[in-house]
C-alpha cells in the first residue's frame, strides 16, 4: 500500500474529526453571555425580593451573601452541548469548570435601591438538569418562540443569606514607627478580647519602603504588595508590603487544627529566604509558639541558593512573623444563688 | 408594635439557657436567662417566660405583679428543683408600661431626644441584681428571691425596649448600642429590621469577648 493510500484509509482517515475551534469559541461566547445575563437577572431579582423587608439605613450598612446558585439548562439539546463543552475542556484543564464560572459571576451585585449582594470566592455554582426538561417543545412553545424570536436556554435559582453588617474588622493594632506612633482600628483591649475568643493571631513587622510597620492581626492573613486588594472579601486580614521585589500575594499565614502555618502561594512570582535557605512555593512552614521567623523578599522561585546581599529594604523588604496563640479561657457559668 | 429577637446564641456550639416569649394578646414580653450551672435551668427559663407573659394584667398593679412572680417562684421550685432563672418582663397596660426585673438580665427603654426626631436616648434602665463578682444575687426558682423590681413608665411617642441577657448586657458598649439603634429613623421598623439589629447586638457581644449565652430582643411600640 502506498503511503498516500494508507493516509486516506487506515491512518488519519479513521481518526476523529478535530473540534472546529471557531464553532466552539462562538458557542462558548454565546453561553457565557447568556449565563451571565441569567445569573445577574436572578441575583438582582433575589435582592429585589429581600430588600423591601429592610429599612434603607440597614441596607446601606449591610450586604447579602449569595448562598447558592443553581443553573438549569432548559432543554436536552443545550444540556448535551454544554456537557460536551465541559468534558472536552476538562480533559485538558481539570479546573476549567471553576474558571468558566468565575467569568460568569461578579464579586458584587447592587440593586437600584442600594441593596448589595456579595459573592464569596468559595461559592461553586451547581449545574443541574431536571428530567422533566427531556420533553421537546410543545406547539404552543414553538409558536411563542416564533413570535419572541429568542429563547432563554438557562434558568438560574439564587438563594441569599443575610443581611450581614459590613463593618471594618476591629482586631487590628497598628504602629508605624517610621512616621511616629499612630493607631488604626481597634486597641489593645480589642486584641485581648479576641484572644479570649480563642482567635489565633500573628505579629508582623515589615521593614520596607515606608519604614518599619508593626501589626497584630487575626488569622488568616494575606501579605503582599496588593494584599489589601486580595484580602478585601471575606474574613481575612491583609498586610501590605511596599517594595520593589515583592509579589502581589507573597505570603499566607493561617491556622490549621490549632497550629499556625505559612506558605508562599504558587501565584507568587518571587519567593523569600530565611537567611539559610530559599523557601519553595506551596510548601507549609510551621510557626511554633514564641518563634520569630524573619524572611527577606526578592528571591527568584527557581533559585537554588540565596546569593548576594539584600540590605536595601526599599527593594528587598524584610518580613518578621511571630505566632500568637489564644489564651485558654475557662467557660463562665452563672451560679445559682444560695441562702447564706 | 413590632418585635424582633436573637435568642440563645453561643460561640462554642453548646445549648443555650435563655428564653424569650412575646404574647401579643396580653401585650407582654419576657426574657429569662437560666443559670447555666444547673442543667435544667434552660427548661425552667422557657416555662417561666411562657407563664409570665400569659398573666392577664389590666391595670398597673405592682403588688399584684410581685405576688404573681412569687407564686411562679414557688411553683418553679417544686416543678424544676435545683434551677434558677433571671426574669425581665414588660407589659403594656393602657397608657403605661409596666417593667419588672429579677436577676442580672437587662431591660432598657429608649426614646428620641425630641418627640419623634433626634437620636435615641435611654429613659429607663431597670436595676440588675449583681454582686461584686458580677453574679446574680437572686433568681426566680433559686434559694434566694427577696425583692422583685417593678416600675412604671408613661407611654409617649415611639419607643424601643431592649431586653438582653447578662452576656450582651455586660459586654456591649453604650456607644455601640446607640449606633445599632440609630438604624431606626423615621420609618417604622419591620420584624426583619429588629431581628437584624438584635443579631448585631449579639455579634457585638461576641466581638467584645462574651463567652456566655447571648440573647437580645427589641420591641418597637408607638404610643401616638
Amino acid at each position: 500500500m502506498s503511503w498516500r493510500k494508507w493516509l486516506k484509509t487506515d491512518g488519519f482517515g479513521k481518526m476523529p474529526k478535530p473540534i472546529p475551534l471557531k464553532t466552539m469559541d462562538t458557542f462558548a461566547d454565546t453561553v457565557l453571555i447568556e449565563l451571565k445575563t441569567a445569573t445577574t437577572e436572578s441575583i438582582l431579582s433575589a435582592i429585589a425580593d429581600k430588600e423591601p423587608l429592610y429599612m434603607r439605613s440597614i441596607l446601606d450598612d449591610s450586604y447579602f451573601v449569595v448562598d447558592s446558585l443553581v443553573i438549569r439548562p432548559l432543554d436536552l439539546t443545550i444540556f448535551k452541548e454544554i456537557e460536551n463543552f465541559f468534558s472536552n475542556h476538562e480533559a485538558i484543564s481539570p479546573d476549567f469548570r471553576t474558571q468558566f464560572f468565575s467569568q460568569i459571576i461578579q464579586q458584587e451585585y447592587r440593586s437600584r435601591r442600594g441593596g448589595l449582594a456579595k459573592v464569596q470566592p468559595s461559592l461553586k455554582p451547581v449545574f443541574e438538569f431536571t428530567p422533566s426538561r427531556l420533553d421537546g417543545e410543545t406547539q404552543d412553545e414553538s409558536f411563542a418562540l416564533s413570535l419572541k424570536g429568542r429563547r432563554n436556554r438557562f434558568e438560574v435559582s439564587v438563594t441569599l443569606k443575610g443581611p450581614i453588617g459590613h463593618r471594618k474588622r476591629e482586631s487590628d493594632t497598628f504602629i508605624n514607627t517610621a512616621f511616629g506612633s499612630a493607631s488604626e482600628g481597634g486597641d489593645e483591649a480589642r486584641f485581648t478580647q479576641d484572644r479570649k475568643l480563642r482567635m489565633h493571631h500573628a505579629k508582623i513587622i515589615a521593614k520596607d519602603k515606608r519604614g518599619i510597620t508593626e501589626k497584630i492581626l487575626a488569622l488568616p492573613i494575606i501579605i503582599g504588595r496588593e494584599a489589601a486588594k486580595i484580602g478585601s472579601l471575606g474574613d481575612r486580614s491583609a498586610f501590605d508590603v511596599d517594595g520593589k521585589f515583592v509579589s502581589r500575594h507573597q505570603l499566607t499565614i493561617f491556622e490549621l487544627l490549632g497550629s499556625i502555618y505559612y506558605l508562599i502561594p504558587s501565584s507568587a512570582s518571587l519567593t523569600l529566604t530565611n537567611g539559610e535557605k530559599v523557601l519553595r512555593p506551596n510548601y507549609l512552614h510551621r510557626l511554633e509558639s514564641g518563634e520569630i521567623h524573619t524572611l527577606v523578599c526578592g528571591v527568584a522561585t527557581d533559585a537554588e541558593n540565596f546569593k548576594g546581599e539584600r540590605t536595601n529594604r526599599g527593594e528587598y523588604p524584610e518580613i518578621s512573623i511571630q505566632a500568637i496563640f489564644p489564651e485558654s479561657v475557662p467557660h463562665r457559668e452563672t451560679p445559682r444563688p444560695t441562702a447564706v | 408594635m413590632v418585635v424582633g429577637s436573637e435568642v440563645n446564641r453561643r460561640t462554642d456550639g453548646r445549648v443555650g439557657f435563655d428564653a424569650f416569649c412575646a404574647n401579643l394578646q396580653t401585650v407582654s414580653f419576657a426574657l429569662c436567662d437560666g443559670a447555666n450551672s444547673c442543667k435544667d435551668s434552660g427548661i425552667a427559663a422557657n416555662w417561666l417566660a411562657k407563664e409570665i407573659t400569659g398573666y392577664p394584667a389590666t391595670v398597673f398593679d405592682p403588688i399584684g405583679y410581685e405576688k404573681h412572680v412569687l407564686e411562679l417562684h414557688s411553683q418553679m421550685r417544686k416543678e424544676f428543683p435545683n434551677t434558677g432563672s433571671t426574669l425581665v418582663w414588660v407589659n403594656a397596660v393602657g397608657h403605661k408600661l409596666a417593667l419588672l426585673s429579677v436577676g442580672d438580665s437587662s431591660v432598657q427603654v429608649f426614646r428620641r431626644w425630641v418627640f419623634d426626631i433626634g437620636p435615641w436616648r435611654e429613659v429607663l434602665k431597670m436595676p440588675r441584681d449583681l454582686d461584686l463578682m458580677s453574679n446574680p444575687t437572686q433568681l426566680v426558682g433559686s434559694e434566694v428571691l427577696t425583692k422583685v423590681n417593678v416600675t412604671e413608665l408613661f407611654f409617649e411617642g415611639p419607643q424601643l425596649i431592649l431586653m438582653m441577657s447578662d452576656g450582651p448586657a455586660d459586654s456591649v458598649k453604650q456607644e455601640e448600642l446607640r449606633r445599632i439603634l440609630s438604624y431606626v429613623r423615621r420609618e417604622e421598623p419591620s420584624t426583619y429590621d429588629l431581628d437584624f439589629m438584635c443579631q448585631q447586638i449579639v455579634c457585638s457581644a461576641f466581638k467584645s469577648g462574651c463567652s456566655d449565652d447571648a440573647s437580645a430582643a427589641l420591641i418597637w411600640l408607638d404610643g401616638r
